[in-house]
């Protein structure tokens, strides 16, 4: 397993769709902390306004679908099945790239955010507590556990393209549309409305949906893939 | 007595109502080079796809070296190095690249393997071109390579001359059968053009239709490759007539309205020769011929009218 993931991580390192997502959310991000927020409490401010944001959830949808589809799509994966590699491995060794992608390009988009309103404002703002701390942990493991789905999604189209095109619209439909009709308590804290506040009560049953949403997640690829024939 | 590297016990594969493999039994010997016959759609890819781990079997189990369980296969395919269909490759990643991801999955700590095998498939000079600026050949040979990196003990390459120029069919045909009698590989190979695999491979599995219907040694399709007096001529009907007025018996098959083959009396030549000659029959072409592999696949599976 370790060679393999050496060859995964060697693939996602020159993933050229991770580069051009690092900027577009870092553009984005500084844009919006500079033009948008204001800047009478500092770069805090931009925390608070981008750590619940799920409006760009697609972008980093898109190169979970994009690294994993490829695999299929070049019909690349079959030599880690041929090469006498498990297919729970196929799978694992994927999810922590993914993983770090997604986290990496939410925090991009969080710090781009703060460094757009610190150039207006030249301010911190507030300070960052041992509370926010638990909440950026949580919201990190939500959009992993969002990928993780994604990552499911793709192992079931098994095709770059059509992978993609099912990521993006179930994102939308889960992490852009839903949050405008659903406003109870289940819907906050499952993985698809980022915690928008950091108090205990949220934070600590948000964390363990999320935790338990990854496992399944990776559960269930496996049962779709163990048995699945490659072309 | 030979080591048997790969042996498949009553392999079945359905695909809803199609049965793609029926009952398949084969038996792959060490330092063998396996020509695996069949038309499109007989079940070659379908067998070597459950072999690599890519499918998987409706009924029937197989061994890889002597591992029956599905576990211990598992890990034993990292003794074997398989292309099959087209070549799998990262397009956007150069030629050492896709290779060096591929020596890492096998777990070959030897670094030089890749510049070895790109050797072996002549493909140094492109080694840092991307591989989606390649010809379908080199595609095709660096497909082979990938197979070759991690050092196999067992070969699967399905239609790897799909593609390749006639320097190169040779080229490889030298390649597979040095590695085959140094390196004591067992080859297990598929491919449409019957004539090279002729050359290369030293025992046959004929499939048709999903069933293996014949596994023969190079030796016993030499023996089973009937000769034939070829005799071409515009009287076809009027050989047929002297030919059994004065032979007992004869057994001949009309090729077309100018060539009629003769496989009994094989041995009666000249005989046969004066006979045609005091009939005044014009003949353009007589001359003792052998069934190709071609010809012999199509006589099992009735390829021929």
């Amino acid at each position: 397993m370790t060679n393999q993931l050496k060859v995964s991580m060697y693939k996602w390192r020159r993933f050229w769709v991770l580069y051009v997502a690092y900027v577009i959310l870092g553009a984005v991000g500084i844009t919006y902390g500079y033009l948008k927020l204001s800047p009478a409490e500092g770069a805090y401010e931009g925390f608070l306004a981008t750590i619940s944001d799920t409006s760009f959830v697609f972008i980093i949808t898109m190169v979970t679908a994009g690294f994993v589809g490829s695999d299929f799509s070049n019909r690349t994966i079959q030599h880690e099945i041929t090469t006498g590699h498990s297919r729970l491995s196929v799978i694992l060794v994927r999810a922590l790239p993914v993983f770090l992608s997604a986290i990496s390009m939410h925090v991009l988009y969080i710090v781009s955010t703060m460094i757009g309103i610190w150039i207006k404002s030249g301010t911190m703002g507030q300070h960052f507590t041992g509370q926010d701390i638990l909440w950026l942990v949580t919201v990190l493991m939500q959009v992993a556990a969002v990928q993780s789905i994604i990552q499911w999604i793709a192992f079931l189209c098994r095709n770059a393209v059509v992978g993609i095109a099912a990521s993006i619209l179930f994102t939308f439909m889960t992490c852009n549309v839903l949050r405008n009709f659903m406003e109870s308590r289940i819907f906050t804290i499952s993985v698809f409305c980022f915690v928008r506040e950091s108090s205990y009560e949220t934070l600590i049953p948000a964390l363990m949906i999320a935790i338990v949403v990854i496992f399944g997640m990776l559960f269930l690829t496996y049962q779709t893939f163990r048995k699945a024939e490659l072309r | 007595m030979e080591e048997i590297v790969l042996q498949t016990k009553n392999l079945t594969k359905r695909y809803g109502r199609f049965t793609a493999l029926d009952h398949v039994t084969v038996t792959l010997k060490k330092k063998h080079i396996y020509g695996f016959i069949g038309e499109n759609g007989a079940g070659k890819t379908t067998l070597m796809k459950i072999i690599a781990g890519l499918a998987f079997p409706t009924e029937g189990t197989f061994s890889i070296m002597g591992k029956e369980s599905p576990h211990e296969r598992e890990k034993m395919r990292r003794y074997i190095g398989c292309t099959i269909e087209a070549p799998a490759v990262i397009p956007g990643f150069t030629v050492l690249q896709n290779l060096e991801m591929q020596r890492t999955l096998t777990g070959n700590p030897d670094q030089a393997a890749c510049d070895r095998v790109l050797e072996m498939v002549d493909l140094v000079p492109v080694r840092h071109k991307k591989v989606k600026t390649l010809s379908m050949g080199m595609k095709q040979r660096l497909s082979v390579a990938l197979a070759m990196v991690g050092n196999p003990r067992i070969l699967i390459l399905d239609e790897p001359i799909n593609g390749l120029d006639p320097k190169n069919i040779v080229a490889l045909r030298k390649l597979l059968h040095k590695l085959c009698e140094e390196r004591d590989m067992t080859i297990f190979i598929s491919s449409h053009i019957l004539s090279e695999l002729y050359l290369l491979a030293t025992d046959y599995i004929f499939i048709h239709k999903g069933c293996v219907v014949e596994t023969l040694t190079q030796d016993e399709l030499e023996t089973k490759c009937r000769k034939y007096i070829r005799i071409c001529t515009k009287s076809v009907p009027y050989v047929i007539t002297v030919l059994e007025t004065h032979l007992r018996q004869p057994e001949y098959k009309v090729v077309s309205e100018t060539e009629l083959h003769l496989y009994s009396d094989i041995e009666k030549t000249e005989t046969i020769a004066r006979l045609l000659l005091e009939h005044q029959i014009l003949v353009s072409e007589f001359s003792l011929s052998e069934q190709t592999l071609e010809e012999y696949f199509l006589t099992i599976t009735g390829g021929v009218q």
